[in-house]
C-alpha cells in the first residue's frame, strides 16, 4: 500500500520529517522525566536510598546537628516471661547528638531511626510492654524535636526495638530525616 | 488507486483503534492490586507480608473482654474469625486491609463493631518474628463455600501485590453447610491447632 506522503517532492519536508521523528527519542524521555519529576523527588524524600557509613565512634552531621553512635543494648530486665514473642529481644540503640541548628523541627522532620541487618531487614521502633521508662532528660528521635535545644547542647537519644535474637549480633542503626534523604546515615558497630 | 488506498488505510486504522478501546484492559485493573494466590495452611508471599491463614471459625455471637468488660455482640448473619500467622518481609510494617470476599463476589471488610480492641487494632508486624493474628467479619450466611480471604498492607493496593487465600478448609457438616458455633470468645488466646 503507497501512502501519498512518501511521494512527496519536497525535500526539505522529507527531511523535516525525519528530523522530528529522530527527536521524539529525545522527547519522550524528556516528557516522562518531567512528568515523573516531583513523584521520584518525593519518593527520594520518604526513603532511605543512598548510605552514608560512618565508622564506630565517629560523628556525622545530618540534620544539622553531629550524631554519634553509642551502643546498642539488650535488655533483660523488667520482663514477664511469656509476654514477648518467643526468640524474641527488646534492644535500645542509644545517641549522643550535638545540636547544631536548632531549628528541629524542620530539619527533623520524619526522622526515622531503624536497625539493619547483614541481609538487609530493617526494623522499626516498637513499644514494649513492661520495659522500665527512661531516665530524665532522654528522649526518642520525634520527641527530641518537641523537647527542643539550643545550639551547642548535648542530648541523648534513645530507640526501643524487638528484633529477633540471632540477628541481634548483626544490627546496624540507620538514621533518616526527610531534610536530609536521599541520604542517610548507617553507623558500624563499636568494637 | 491512491485516494481509494488512503481511504482503505483510514478505514483499517479506525477498526484497530476500535478493537484495541473495547478490548483494552481498563486504567483501574491495570494499575491494580498484584495477585498473590494461595491456599489455607500454606505460606502465602507478599511484597511486604508473609502469612498462613490457618484457621477460619464460624459463630452466632462474638464475645469479649474490652476495658475489664465482657461484651457480646449479636448478629443477623455469621461472625467469621479468619486466624493468620503473619510476618514482615524485609521491614517493619503494618497491614491496612483484610477482606472477605463472598462466592457472589460480596466484599466485607473487617468488622468495627468492636471498637478500640487491641487485638484488633491493624497489627504491627516484624520481620523474623511471626503473629498470630485474627481478623473478624460479619457476613451473610450464604457467603461462606467459595469465600476468599484477601489481605493487604495498604487500603487500597496500586501495583502492590495482595494476598487471596481461598477459604477451603473449615469445620463443616456432611452437606457443606459451615460447623457454626453458639459463641466465639476473641479473649482466649488464639487457638493452636486447626482443623
Amino acid at each position: 500500500m503507497t501512502l501519498a506522503l512518501d511521494e512527496t517532492p519536497d525535500l526539505s519536508e522529507r527531511r523535516w520529517r525525519r528530523r522530528s521523528l529522530w527527536a521524539l527519542m529525545l522527547l519522550i524521555p524528556l516528557a516522562l522525566f518531567v512528568v515523573s519529576y516531583s513523584d521520584v523527588k518525593e519518593m527520594g524524600k520518604s526513603n532511605n536510598v543512598v548510605p552514608i557509613d560512618v565508622a564506630a565512634g565517629q560523628s556525622a552531621r545530618y540534620g544539622g546537628s553531629d550524631w554519634q553512635f553509642i551502643e546498642l543494648r539488650t535488655v533483660t530486665e523488667g520482663l514477664k516471661p511469656g509476654a514477648l514473642p518467643k526468640n524474641a529481644v527488646p534492644v535500645i540503640a542509644r545517641f549522643m547528638v550535638e545540636i547544631g541548628d536548632p531549628d528541629l523541627k524542620n530539619l527533623w522532620l520524619m526522622c526515622s531511626i531503624r536497625l539493619v541487618d547483614a541481609t538487609g531487614r530493617s526494623w522499626s521502633p516498637a513499644s514494649v510492654p513492661g520495659l522500665p521508662r527512661p531516665a530524665e532528660g532522654i528522649e526518642t528521635c520525634t520527641s527530641t524535636i518537641f523537647a527542643g535545644g539550643s545550639q551547642g547542647m548535648r542530648r541523648v537519644v534513645e530507640e526501643t526495638y524487638l528484633v529477633p535474637a540471632n540477628v541481634v549480633g548483626e544490627l546496624r542503626p540507620t538514621i533518616g530525616m526527610r531534610s536530609e534523604r536521599p541520604y542517610y546515615l548507617r553507623f558500624a558497630r563499636p568494637q | 488507486m491512491r485516494p481509494l488506498g488512503n481511504i482503505l488505510v483510514v478505514c483499517l486504522a479506525v477498526i484497530v483503534l476500535y478493537a484495541m478501546q473495547q478490548t483494552k484492559p481498563h486504567y483501574e485493573d491495570l494499575t491494580g492490586p498484584i495477585p498473590a494466590y494461595g491456599k489455607m495452611h500454606e505460606t502465602v508471599h507478599t511484597r511486604l507480608v508473609d502469612l498462613r491463614l490457618d484457621q477460619v471459625d464460624f459463630s452466632r455471637e462474638l464475645a469479649f473482654t474490652q476495658y475489664g468488660q465482657r461484651k457480646t455482640l449479636t448478629t443477623s448473619g455469621l461472625w467469621a474469625v479468619a486466624t493468620t500467622e503473619l510476618a514482615a518481609t524485609t521491614a517493619s510494617t503494618t497491614v491496612a486491609a483484610a477482606t472477605w470476599v463472598g462466592p457472589t463476589g460480596l466484599h466485607y471488610e473487617k468488622t468495627d463493631r468492636i471498637g478500640t480492641l487491641s487485638s484488633q487494632m491493624p497489627p504491627m508486624l516484624d520481620p523474623g518474628m511471626p503473629r498470630k493474628v485474627r481478623f473478624v467479619f460479619e457476613i451473610l450466611p450464604d457467603q461462606v463455600n467459595g469465600a476468599t480471604f484477601t489481605l493487604s498492607s495498604r487500603m487500597a493496593p496500586r501495583l502492590d501485590s495482595e494476598a487471596r487465600i481461598a477459604i477451603d478448609d473449615f469445620r463443616k457438616f456432611n452437606d457443606g453447610q459451615p460447623l457454626i458455633a453458639d459463641s466465639y470468645d476473641l479473649a482466649k488466646p488464639v487457638p493452636v491447632s486447626g482443623n
